[in-house]
């Protein structure tokens, strides 16, 4: 009966909590409510849907031996505690993907975002990551591709190959250009980034040889060395000597990160990437805590308003409509099909039990919904007027500090100049204009929270710890990516010729980490020469990526369930299928066929074609324009090609289905 | 005061310091049969699980 109540409790408030987003108006907003209909949401999603899910729909059976138990080789299949796996599992979801995508969703205001995050994430990206968790669970542990390749067809399986493949390098890039526009022209921010390599070489070599194994006294050292590497950044920043050493425009440093990548894919994993990746789980963690306990003293004001005028597609950090671009945008935090590749790797291979599946695949979804709840009240803490003064990318308002200002006040969004320079000024940076990719407008919501949550005066520090944290694990994003896309295509050079798959071979090795960094190095650098800040061709066509993964390991899932009888269940994983499919369909016609030349990449290059036409532009100017039509030329093909591949899942999938109707006979796969 | 100890066990198992203290105690109690056989030492330990969890797609977006 208590149980009961409680439960009541808890739908009323969520309901309340969520209404009160919903259709608040005019007057600021307390961030609380955020938390509130966020927890409230979470906990009644995972009590009754996972729940009935798991119970009716997968059917759970607990006596039955898990792979980890069953193999049990104490390689791959190990037993693990339920705790660890969820541990595992997150750390191996959660990247910077849901901090980026919300703040750059938070142009439509903050409700479009949120509402997509909760339902999204509850309804769509934390059944998928359930539902294969356990078909994998269910098979031994195979991956993605191979559920893919039996259920559904060989073309299925090469599909879900390219598409990881894809996001891989337009995810690196992106994040890449991420980090450069936090970097550019901050000595003090590329000073402590450039602090991390040395720091995690040191780790590296502690953990290997003077100390294996004690990951948590080499953590300790570690994060001590990062903060320090904050410290001293801001004494570099302050010393006319030290100062130019790290005063370096995007470009130079788009250069230096390629550089860094293809060094970091080369070398042995111990030195670099294992001990970076420790680190930044561990700054990770503390922040996200640091950040939540942070909201709930300080309960922020939102100053951003429910929905913008931007929902009409003139977005200046994004070019497209609120439909369906709100739904790209946000990919992790709501559905993100890469999260499919992680619960069909090296998690179904720990669990030791069938009955910790919705809590570590649903569960371990949920808390990452919950980080992007958090990015999005840190975004919308901020006053509108500042949030796009950061985020809009020249191209859009402007060289000009003033003539920024003036295009953001007349969206109706007040913000002066000096209230920009202060801001500046008080974050240890010279300017804080056009710095677009999300990062350093999120550090700013978060130095502000944490400044006026435990110290007004260190905001400077704060800022540069967010951007750390942020550099940190963007970083281990972008050496292990390059790293997976390695051993991908090694994998399919091997079959042109057996020494070029050999992942021991240095020459191998060597061929292709350069290739696949310099597919990433191209996008990246392209994007630092676009006035239109990159962050609006690479972000939408990451999304468009990520949620086709996403629709094929529904397709996966649902495929199985219809063969195993359960078409009467089928809608729970085939309705996320269904708004996938209409999002990622519709966001690739727009983003190639669209008029508007800010989101179609045709209309776009045909602008640029004609401006070189009138033969008024300088040649520097032309020579960029003629790279950036190549670029959309290219991203067109992209895009073509994945939403081809989709369609041709989707067939698969119909046709499946169709066939079962007709013979209804149960088609149980034979290790089930 | 158990409780805390629990804690910190679980911190040690989330973190993999206790890796391979459990691959001995699992070695003893499997591999004892075939004679010829040394378990690693911590460090090649440490080193070849390294390798291992490196080389599949274990970092999302």
């Amino acid at each position: 009966m208590i149980k009961k109540i409680t439960w009541l409790v808890i739908s009323l408030l969520g309901a309340f909590a969520f209404s009160l987003i919903a259709l608040h108006r005019e007057e600021s907003i307390n961030s609380i409510w955020f938390i509130t209909a966020g927890v409230c949401i979470y906990l009644i999603a995972y009590r009754f849907y996972a729940a009935w899910v798991a119970a009716r729909v997968l059917v759970l059976d607990e006596d039955r031996l898990t792979p980890a138990v069953r193999i049990n080789n104490n390689k791959d299949f190990i037993p693990t505690n339920k705790w660890v796996v969820f541990g595992t599992h997150f750390a191996a979801i959660a990247g910077p993907g849901p901090l980026i995508g919300p703040t750059l969703a938070a142009q439509f205001g903050y409700l479009p975002g949120t509402i997509w995050i909760l339902i999204g994430g509850v309804v769509g990206g934390a059944v998928q990551d359930m539902t294969i968790l356990f078909f994998s669970v269910r098979r031994n542990g195979k991956s993605l591709g191979q559920m893919a390749k039996e259920e559904l067809g060989k073309l299925a399986g090469v599909a879900s190959l390219i598409g990881t493949f894809v996001i891989m390098i337009v995810l690196i890039a992106v994040l890449g250009l991420v980090v450069v526009n936090a970097m550019k022209h901050s000595p003090w921010a590329t000073s402590t980034v450039a602090a991390t390599i040395p720091i995690a070489l040191f780790i590296g070599c502690y953990m290997r040889f003077l100390r294996p194994g004690r990951v948590l006294e080499a953590t300790l050292l570690g994060v001590t060395l990062l903060l320090l590497a904050v410290y001293f950044g801001g004494e570099i920043d302050k010393s006319e000597y030290l100062r130019p050493f790290f005063d370096h425009d995007g470009l130079f440093l788009a250069w230096a990160i390629i550089i860094y990548g293809f060094a970091a894919a080369v070398l042995p994993v111990w030195m670099l990437l294992a001990p970076r990746d420790y680190l930044s789980t561990f700054v990770k963690l503390g922040t996200v805590i640091f950040l939540a306990i942070a909201i709930l003293i300080l309960q922020p004001d939102i100053k951003m308003p429910a929905v913008t005028n931007f929902i009409d597609g003139s977005g200046p950090i994004f070019g497209g409509k609120l439909f369906p671009f709100v739904f790209i945008t946000i990919a992790c935090g709501a559905i993100s099909g890469f999260h499919a590749l992680i619960s069909s790797g090296t998690t179904p291979k720990l669990i030791d039990n069938e009955k910790y599946i919705p809590m570590i695949g649903y569960g371990g979804m949920l808390l990452e919904s919950f980080v992007a709840i958090m990015a999005m009240v840190a975004a919308c803490v901020l006053e509108p007027g500042i949030f796009f003064a950061i985020n809009s990318p020249i191209g859009v308002v402007g060289q000009e500090a003033a003539q920024a200002i003036e295009t953001i006040n007349s969206w109706g969004y007040s913000v002066s100049l000096e209230e920009m320079n202060q801001l500046a000024e008080d974050v240890g940076e010279t300017s804080l204009f056009a710095r677009t990719g999300g990062a350093p407008s999120l550090a700013v919501g978060m130095a502000s929270i944490f400044a006026n949550a435990f110290g007004k005066h260190l905001l400077s520090m704060w800022y540069h710890f967010a951007i750390m944290f942020e550099a940190v694990f963007i970083l281990t994003t972008l050496d292990a990516g390059t790293r997976v896309g390695r051993f991908m295509l090694q994998d399919m050079l091997g079959n042109i010729h057996p020494s070029l798959g050999k992942t021991s071979s240095f020459f191998s090795t060597v061929i292709s980490s350069a290739i696949v960094v310099s597919c990433w190095g191209y996008f990246l650098y392209i994007g630092v020469i676009d006035p239109n800040g990159g962050v609006n061709i690479l972000w939408p066509l990451f999304g468009i990526a990520n949620q086709m993964l996403a629709a094929i390991a529904l397709c996966v899932a649902t495929g199985i369930l219809i063969k195993t009888g359960k078409l009467n269940f089928a809608w729970v994983t085939g309705i996320p299928l269904l708004w996938l499919v209409i999002i990622t369909s519709s966001a690739s016609y727009q983003k190639i066929f669209s008029e508007d030349v800010r989101v179609g990449f045709i209309a776009s290059a045909k602008n640029m074609q004609n401006q070189i036409d009138t033969g008024l532009l300088d040649p520097g100017r032309v020579e960029v324009l003629e790279k950036l039509i190549l670029n959309l030329k290219i991203d067109t093909g992209i895009t073509i090609f994945l939403v081809s591949i989709l369609w041709i899942v989707i067939v698969d999938i119909l046709r499946i289905a169709v066939n079962y109707k007709k013979s209804s006979i149960i088609i149980e796969p034979t290790n089930e | 005061m158990s409780k805390l100890k629990k804690l910190w066990k679980l911190v040690q198992l989330m973190t993999g310091e206790r890796d391979y203290d459990n691959y001995l105690m699992h070695f003893q109690q499997n591999s004892c049969k075939k004679n010829n056989h040394k378990p690693l030492s911590r460090k090649e330990f440490y080193a070849k699980k390294m390798t291992e969890k490196w080389s599949g797609i274990n970092r999302c977006c």
